[in-house]
């Protein structure tokens, strides 16, 4: 179809067709993948309710180990939101111009992840009612900010980070939402129009947005990579063993980056199918985004190699318990997963066959996903369960129906809002697919 | 202006001069392990690990280049591949820096109790020996593979390359890490940090960079071809600058903050040694010349040109070897020391380094005017004209 010896505006024209099409009217699929996702939701919700009801003894959390599933999900879906950021920002400021058709699909699957990762420290908290106090200004309750805790930077990281990604994200879709305006009639036309913020697509516009997009790219990329690393930096700077460690920031960062791109494959892949995007989002991309999965797979097997080696170099007893304790200990089988699924199974992208089959990339990202949320719940719970007060070795934690609910819940809220998302926005960013089309020809 | 660059050939004054700074250095050595054994092997240790790092990060970089098939290098590609030439002096100083190690660390005669196999001399000797033959073999390896790419088609052998790539960068994550563990760590023997052998092996790439905008601004400027450096190249040169202070300064201040914060002797040991005294200038130096001044500097357009990249990239490669000074040569209660000896032994290496790069050169540009081609020029991209940048014809 785009590869037709057309004309350019009628090139045009067609990418505006197919990609504005997907905002008709979706079919039954749609409907009951949106309705499990609210069922999923309200039944999350619900378990929440009952939680605050009874307080957090329904679920599991025993002293010392009162950081648990919340916390591993919090840190899952806070990487989650990191590969927007690297395929938008990062990717941009490299040049690398395939990432154009999976750019807007990460950005938005950024918004939503952050959104779900803020639930939790919400979730977690005994009194949820009190959730303001996590908030230090305005200062009328007269508290007593300490300034040296990592979870005040985490606030300001992460409300930092939510707001420039949205506004990123936005900044992005100006120019497809006139288009979807000027192909759409009636309210959604007035809609779209209100969004489009009056783009009319004149040179200075087109000037003004580049600079814009640049600027943005730009203060997003040393965001992105301070966000994780105050993420991990509320466990480093403890000196809990298996938590104090300096490789703490980059690895968490390559880890969230890893995260995130098998997140958008895992997205991306049944979503090109389902909305006939296989002309703009290629095997390609997805090749090229299973090569940057090797890339921070390798980073991460290299974290796990030091803290390995350290803890046995270092000569500290608690810190080698630590280690040997997510080897062979209660949660021996966890860590093994993680392994397998962080370490070993995105060595199998190094086989192009592998990078190429669709069932392949679907099958490994799905591993991923599963084994970065183990790596968080093998840090966070195996750390805490054998740290320096020797009394509560040995002590098991095990989540309860209500924080499988909750974990699942939250699933749903992520995967509503995205499924929201590409019925109601177009989801490959129009502009820069006819910027590449441009190129190419 | 030189036609072709097999031809080029250093001028016999430059050689003379370069092998008369060698002797001197290797006098100047000599000396120094008679009378200050212990200090006189460190600063040849911090020169070894220096001018090592900078020419293997060379390869690295024509490696990572291969792998995202950038195409802006250009002759930088070249230069980057020349620094390979000190790596077989390397092997020959690795050599004879394990006369020393008797000198430098104090396991040698009191190894931690808990790891004897680990600092036993013969282990150490042998597995940083595989290491670097391991590290230079490949990069042998791909260097002969990456020139032999050249001489044929573009799709011939690119995947092999590409795989030789990938191992050779490999490689040098571990064999670096092992050595930042086995040749600086070890000089305080109870310090253990997990992100320090990231951080040493990272800081060559930082200084490696450098190094390659400097020699290129060199070669621009002796042999008259502007095209070594041009513009659009010293502009993404000082991006790549840019990009690498940020990254040095991100994983130092990842590893100072975590040992700040949790304040535990066994690991703040360290730090104090380098911050107290005479010391304490030396820090602050290491963070002007790595950080300030680069990251200043190369946020700005009109910075990122030939001959102000190439200042700051020699105030990057000072900062580089000064920070390298700094982790190996201070012990507990020890005073800044840098005398004339010291000075004529990093001559010596950095002697050493021009004269491999300059007599490597016209042996790794072999396949240079097959490598040349037609650049978009990006000032003259709109107008869709095209202009040569092929140097060597």
């Amino acid at each position: 179809m785009i590869s037709d010896p057309q004309s350019t505006p009628a090139v045009f024209h067609q990418v505006n067709a197919d990609i504005l099409r997907v905002l008709r009217r979706p079919g039954w699929i749609y409907f009951l993948a949106l309705s499990t996702c609210l069922l999923g939701v309200a039944w999350g919700a619900y378990c929440w309710m009952y939680q605050v009801h009874n307080g957090l003894v329904v679920t599991g959390m025993l002293h010392p180990i009162m950081w648990a599933c919340y916390i591993a999900t919090f840190v899952f879906w806070v990487g989650i939101a990191h590969s927007g950021t690297l395929i938008s920002a990062i990717l941009f400021l490299f040049r690398a111009r395939w990432r154009a058709s999976i750019s807007r699909v990460s950005e938005a699957m950024t918004v939503f992840a952050i959104m779900t990762a803020g639930l939790f420290p919400l979730i977690h908290l005994g009194r949820v009612w009190y959730f303001y106090w996590l908030i230090p200004y305005p200062n009328q309750r007269q508290l007593w900010i300490n300034f040296r805790s990592p979870l005040i930077w985490d606030v300001f990281a992460i409300g930092t980070y939510l707001v420039v990604s949205a506004l990123f994200w936005y900044l992005g879709l100006i120019p497809d939402l006139a288009s979807a305006r000027d192909a759409s009639s009636g309210l959604r036309r007035r809609i779209f129009g209100l969004c489009a913020l009056g783009w009319s697509g004149t040179a200075m516009e087109w000037k003004h947005y580049m600079t814009a997009y640049l600027f943005f790219a730009a203060l997003a990329t040393p965001l992105v990579v301070s966000v994780h690393s105050v993420v991990s930096w509320d466990f480093a700077m403890t000196i809990v063993p298996g938590w104090h460690s300096t490789i703490f920031a980059p690895y968490f960062v390559a880890g969230a980056i890893l995260s995130g791109l098998a997140m958008v494959l895992t997205l991306v892949i049944p979503a090109r199918s389902l909305l006939h995007l296989e002309d703009y989002i290629t095997f390609r991309h997805l090749e090229n985004v299973a090569k940057l999965m090797i890339l921070t797979s390798l980073i991460v097997s290299y974290s796990y190699l030091m803290e390995f080696f350290f803890a046995w170099y270092s000569e500290n007893p608690y810190e080698r318990g630590s280690f040997m304790e997510r080897v062979s200990g209660p949660y021996a089988r966890l860590f093994w997963l993680m392994i397998v699924c962080n370490s070993l199974v995105p060595l199998l992208f190094f086989i192009p066959a592998a990078r190429r089959n669709r069932v392949m990339l679907l099958g490994a990202s799905l591993l991923v996903n599963v084994g970065m949320w183990t790596e968080r719940f093998v840090i966070i719970v195996v750390s805490l369960s054998h740290d320096h007060s020797v009394a509560s070795w040995g002590r098991v934690y095990r989540p309860t129906w209500v924080e499988v609910s909750v974990l699942l819940g939250s699933l749903a809220f992520f995967l509503l809002w995205f499924l929201l998302f590409i019925r109601h926005l177009p989801a490959v960013p129009m502009s820069e697919v006819k910027e590449a089309l441009l190129r190419k020809r | 202006m030189i036609e072709d660059l097999q031809e080029i050939k250093p001028p016999t004054s430059i050689v003379a001069l370069l092998c008369l700074v060698v002797a001197s250095g290797g006098v100047a050595f000599w000396l120094g392990v008679t009378n200050r054994p212990e200090h006189s092997w460190k600063v040849f240790l911090v020169n070894f690990l220096f001018w090592s790092g900078i020419s293997i990060s060379g390869l690295v970089f024509c490696a990572v280049f291969e792998l995202t098939h950038a195409r802006w290098p250009g002759p930088v590609r070249h230069i980057a591949e020349s620094f390979a030439g000190f790596l077989p002096l390397s092997l020959l100083l690795y050599f004879i820096l394990l006369q020393g190690v008797g000198s430098i660390y104090p396991w040698v005669v009191a190894p931690p109790p808990g790891r004897l196999l680990w600092f036993k001399l013969s282990f150490f000797t042998a597995r940083d020996t595989v290491a670097i033959l391991s590290l230079y073999g490949l990069g042998l390896l791909f260097l002969l593979a990456s020139m032999r790419s050249r001489s044929r088609s573009r799709q011939t052998g690119s995947a092999s390359l590409s795989a030789l790539s990938v191992f050779f960068i490999l490689a040098y994550a571990i064999a670096f890490s092992l050595l930042a563990i086995d040749m600086v760590m070890s000089l305080s023997p109870y310090w253990s940090n997990t992100l320090f052998p990231a951080y040493f092996f990272m800081g060559n790439l930082y200084g490696g960079i450098a190094a390659i905008a400097v020699t290129c601004f060199i070669w621009r400027w002796w042999t008259g071809v502007q095209g070594w450096l041009d513009d659009p190249r010293a502009h993404d040169l000082g991006k790549l600058l840019l990009a690498f202070c940020m990254l040095w300064t991100y994983l130092f201040w990842s590893q100072y903050l975590v040992i700040w914060y949790g304040n535990l002797p066994e690991e703040f040991e360290f730090l104090l040694a380098r911050t107290r005294g005479g010391w304490r200038v030396v820090s602050w130096s290491v963070l002007t010349l790595c950080l300030a001044i680069p990251f200043v500097t190369m946020l700005r357009r009109s910075l990122k040109r030939p001959a102000p990249l190439c200042a700051i990239g020699l105030v990057t490669v000072l900062g580089v070897w000064l920070e390298r000074f700094l982790l190996v040569v201070p012990s507990e209660g020890s005073a800044v020391s840098f005398g004339l000896e010291d000075g004529l032994i990093t001559l010596g290496f950095f002697a050493l380094f021009a004269l491999g790069q300059i007599f490597f050169l016209p042996f790794v540009a072999k396949g240079a005017t097959l490598a040349c081609g037609e650049r978009e020029d990006r000032a003259t991209q709109a107008s869709g004209e095209k202009i040569d940048f092929c140097i060597g014809r």
